[in-house]
């Protein structure tokens, strides 16, 4: 053989061992991992959807897949915060998880917890800052942050975020506390970039009461409390309750949360986890979603949303670069705190 | 010799359970991005918003501590002294008071006394005519007095206790010298029942300044923020444990010092009051006050458990709470619901008995060895035993689990994700609650009752099973009920270390919260009180009806 052919064989192989290390995986589950998923027979689903949504995804995703989803049900912090948790200590106990904030995924694939893996919906992604280009996560959901109002006790309700400041809503309000809610933060971020800190003074003004979550649904159907700056996902259980608690989309601007869903770098069961993944970011999956509130991320013609509420497409929704937000946190858990205690 | 080898493994046995958690804590209040350092307690002492908690976390704590005892003391002395009528009755209700959540007693007043809607001042507005309603439970008044419902039981239970085990014989002497009751009351049994009234307002003022629900429900939107609700706000993202730390440490100083205190203060004084004999003891005759008693105890009884469990379990049959006044309409469907339905329901009720009752039964044997050994002086450095027994006290739950998780999630001891390390942190967190229910009882047993066994032959240890063990079975017992009740309703530390398999009650409530579904909660918490006063009933009986004392009855 001569040198030149040698030399020729290299490159060949060279070339064709970089094309095989550089090729995107086609998106998808294969054959080989449906079926090593159905020999795993179970995946472990760590997420901070609600019960009821939970509940929803774990059964009909088993139905589908024909896997057991075992699920535990937190807060998102919490959830971030166990996983975390785990991983440090060297614990692989979950295999996928759910949570409502971007951040917890971006700090994830920092600290090398997470595999990649691309959905079959990939191309159906609306926007690029719902996924990770790389794909170790992508946005199992959108929150959609909103006024919400008790129809029975409140006959003329506000249309946008700067009437809140309107003397007429004094002692109606209720809000989270930034030091404690995700939404009340990103909601807060938005106000401040929007209005100023002077809207606060406004609503300090008007005596709103701050908690420390922002799901105020109880307080606002009790009449406690009229209207809740939060989110529209909470209407959906409340009004399962016959809860009289409704959604103002506000005119001037509804606050998309993007949530997050990817797959822990060592699953125990890591072709279970990838089947859940690809169903939770199917069509099907993400009409459990959007039925419990929730935008979904994939634009897709088989997703219904309710009638009763005007479609996700024609809302003013404002998205936030997560490194903004960061940079303001400090400043908004200060003069919140100023204002509002905490 | 075999005292030391005792000492020992009793040693052994409290390092891993109290220091271990407490080692990683400092460690983590130590660690920060850039290595060891001051940073996390420079950080702290710099926050305003600390310092100001710190300041309401005092008040709240002195508050709530003072007017528990205010409630607490004289009911446990109406009870065990007097001829009041209806004497278990009222003691059942403490107890019912002691086994409720915080957090389910702040949903419960937040239903009766939120300013606009709750249903007390609904009715206040409907009887006469006023605009707006006189309660405000948004307050720091509504904050302490819904604190106190779940904390004056303990000064009921440690001056209960302590005067069931007084032996009648110094009283009745001086009754027949001729002093009267309000004398012998004033003079001889408030004086020996001090140990237990110091020692309970340490308890309620650790207790209150480490509870988490009734802040978070009432305090933050009255924007009384306190140290435990500042401490929830680091572990949200991003979460900053080392800080968590640095504020928890220095908690636990406060309690060594307040504990030296109780030292100090009660040092020169001879205790011992149980003399073994005892015998029945004559019931104070109240004449006709006996039924103002019972009607101020019943008051106490009325806003701390009755009124609260009315709210509650009306919500719990209520299809929709925030329509039970205008329909009103009666439904089991959130029992069905919170058994059947709900994934966590029915697991979380079997996991929590056995965690809380292997907690308890554990902890009642480390209590009483490591109360014997300090009590007695048997080994050198025995007081350090009994302050590292109390040490958990003060830590927070939340910071507490974090310690645990770090102490039992890596070799050599693998427990998370297994009902074990929920039952550590349980027998470590309430240890001190047995400890001080057998500390107490037997520091009220004579010495000289072993050393008198002793002379005539008996070793140490038959001294111990034959005049010790029985005299001091109502404080133990009390020990085991004192763990039991707090580790079935225990969420801050389990919210962290529970696993699906491994849920508890706590947090199967804490999941219907945050559904949010009062009427979940309300149903959970019916179910959990209902367990609790069969476990307590079952005792009561186990011990001829003696359990926490016996009115009347003597601890011999």
């Amino acid at each position: 053989m001569s040198a030149r052919l040698v030399i020729a064989w290299l490159i060949g192989g060279g070339v064709l061992a970089s094309t095989l290390a550089h090729a995107q995986p086609a998106p998808g589950v294969t054959a080989e991992e449906r079926a090593a998923a159905r020999r795993e027979g179970q995946v472990t689903y760590y997420t901070a959807r609600t019960t009821v949504t939970a509940n929803t995804i774990a059964k009909k995703a088993g139905e589908a897949l024909g896997i057991k989803v075992n699920i535990v049900r937190l807060a998102s912090t919490l959830v971030f915060n166990r996983a975390v948790q785990e991983f440090d200590a060297g614990i692989n106990a979950a295999d996928v998880i759910d949570t409502s904030v971007t951040d917890h995924f971006v700090a994830m694939k920092k600290k090398g917890m997470l595999q990649p893996f691309t959905p079959s919906s990939i191309a159906k992604f609306t926007n690029p800052a719902y996924y990770d280009p790389e794909h170790y996560w992508h946005a199992s959901q959108i929150g959609l942050g909103a006024i919400n109002y008790n129809p029975q006790l409140v006959k003329d309700p506000p249309k946008s975020w700067k009437e809140l400041t309107d003397p007429k809503f004094k002692d109606k309000l209720v809000q989270g506390h930034v030091k404690a809610s995700g939404t009340s933060l990103l909601l807060d971020y938005w106000l401040v970039k929007l209005y100023g800190w002077e809207y606060f003074k406004g609503l300090q003004k008007n005596n709103i009461m701050t908690h420390q979550s922002c799901d105020q649904s109880n307080l606002v159907a009790s009449g406690e409390r009229v209207i809740l700056l939060c989110d529209h996902q909470i209407t959906v259980p409340a009004q399962s309750r016959s809860l009289p608690v409704e959604t103002v989309f506000p005119e001037d601007g509804v606050i998309a949360q993007i949530g997050g869903m990817g797959i822990l770098k060592k699953a125990p069961h890591p072709n279970a986890a990838r089947l859940l993944v690809d169903w939770c970011l199917s069509p099907e999956g993400q009409q459990v979603y959007v039925d419990s509130g929730l935008m979904s991320a994939v634009n897709d013609p088989k997703i219904k949303y309710p009638s009763k509420y005007p479609h996700p497409s024609t809302l003013k929704l404002l998205v936030a670069d997560p490194n903004d937000v960061g940079r303001m946190l400090p400043e908004l858990r200060e003069k919140f705190s100023e204002l509002f205690g905490g | 010799m075999k005292s030391t080898v005792l000492w020992a493994s009793v040693t052994a046995a409290l390092a891993v359970l109290v220091l271990l958690p407490l080692g990683w804590l400092v460690v983590k209040s130590f660690q920060t991005e850039a290595g060891l350092s001051l940073a996390n307690y420079v950080a702290i002492g710099g926050q305003k918003s600390f310092r100001a908690a710190t300041v309401n976390s005092l008040v709240f704590g002195v508050a709530a501590s003072l007017i528990g005892l205010v409630l607490g003391a004289p009911m446990a002395w109406a009870v065990s002294r007097t001829n009041m009528p209806l004497r278990g009755l009222v003691r059942a209700g403490v107890l019912g008071a002691f086994v409720t959540p915080g957090f389910v007693l702040a949903v419960a007043w937040i239903l009766l006394a939120g300013p606009n809607a709750g249903l007390l001042n609904k009715l206040w507005i409907a009887l006469t005519g006023a605009s707006r309603g006189i309660l405000d439970v948004y307050t720091m008044t509504g904050l302490v007095l819904v604190s106190v419902a779940s904390t004056f039981p303990l000064a009921f239970i440690l001056v209960y206790n302590t005067l069931e085990l007084m032996s009648g014989d110094v009283e009745e002497a001086a009754r027949v010298l001729g002093a009267g009751t309000a004398r012998v009351t004033w003079t001889i049994t408030l004086p020996l029942a001090l140990p237990a009234i110091v020692a309970s307002l340490i308890l309620m003022f650790l207790e209150t300044i480490i509870l988490y629900g009734v802040p978070a429900m009432i305090g933050v939107p009255a924007r009384i923020y306190v140290l435990t609700t500042q401490l929830f706000s680091l572990f949200e993202w991003p979460p900053r444990i080392g800080l968590a730390a640095a504020i928890s440490l220095p908690l636990l100083l406060v309690t060594a010092v307040l504990l030296m205190l109780q030292r100090r203060l009660l040092a020169r004084r001879s205790f011992a009051t149980n003399r073994g004999k005892g015998g029945r003891r004559r019931p104070i005759d109240l004449g006709p006050v006996r039924f103002i008693a019972l009607g101020l105890c019943g008051l106490v009884l009325l806003f701390t458990l009755v009124l609260p469990y009315a709210v509650i379990v009306w919500a719990s049959v209520s299809p929709v709470w925030v329509r039970a006044l205008s329909s009103a309409s009666f439904s089991l469907e959130h029992y069905r619901f919170v058994l059947f339905e709900f994934t966590s329901g029915s697991r979380s009720i079997w996991n929590s008995l056995v965690t809380a009752v292997i907690a308890a039964s554990v902890g009642v044997v480390i209590a009483v060895i490591v109360a014997y050994l300090a009590e007695r002086r048997i080994v050198r450095h025995a007081a350090l035993l009994g302050f590292l027994a109390m040490a958990p006290l003060v830590i927070p739950g939340m910071v507490f689990a974090v310690g645990l998780f770090a102490a039992y999630s890596q070799p050599p001891l693998v427990l998370y994700g297994t009902l074990w390390i929920l039952m550590l942190a349980y027998l470590t967190k309430f240890l001190p609650f047995a400890y001080m229910s057998c500390h107490a009882a037997v520091q009220g047993v004579y010495p000289e009752l072993e050393h008198a066994a002793n002379v005539l032959g008996a070793s140490r240890a038959r001294a111990l099973r034959d005049i010790t063990v029985p005299m001091i079975r109502a404080g133990v017992l009390g020990g085991w009920i004192l763990v039991f009740i707090p580790a079935i309703k225990e969420l801050s530390s389990s919210i962290l270390l529970f696993t699906a398999p491994t849920t508890v009650i706590a947090t199967a409530i804490f999941d219907l919260y945050q559904l949010p579904s009062w009427e979940g909660v309300a149903a959970l918490s019916t179910i959990l009180l209902a367990l609790n006063g069969v476990v307590i009933a079952a005792g009561s009986w186990a011990l001829g009806g003696r359990l926490l004392g016996r009115p009347g009855g003597s601890g011999a």
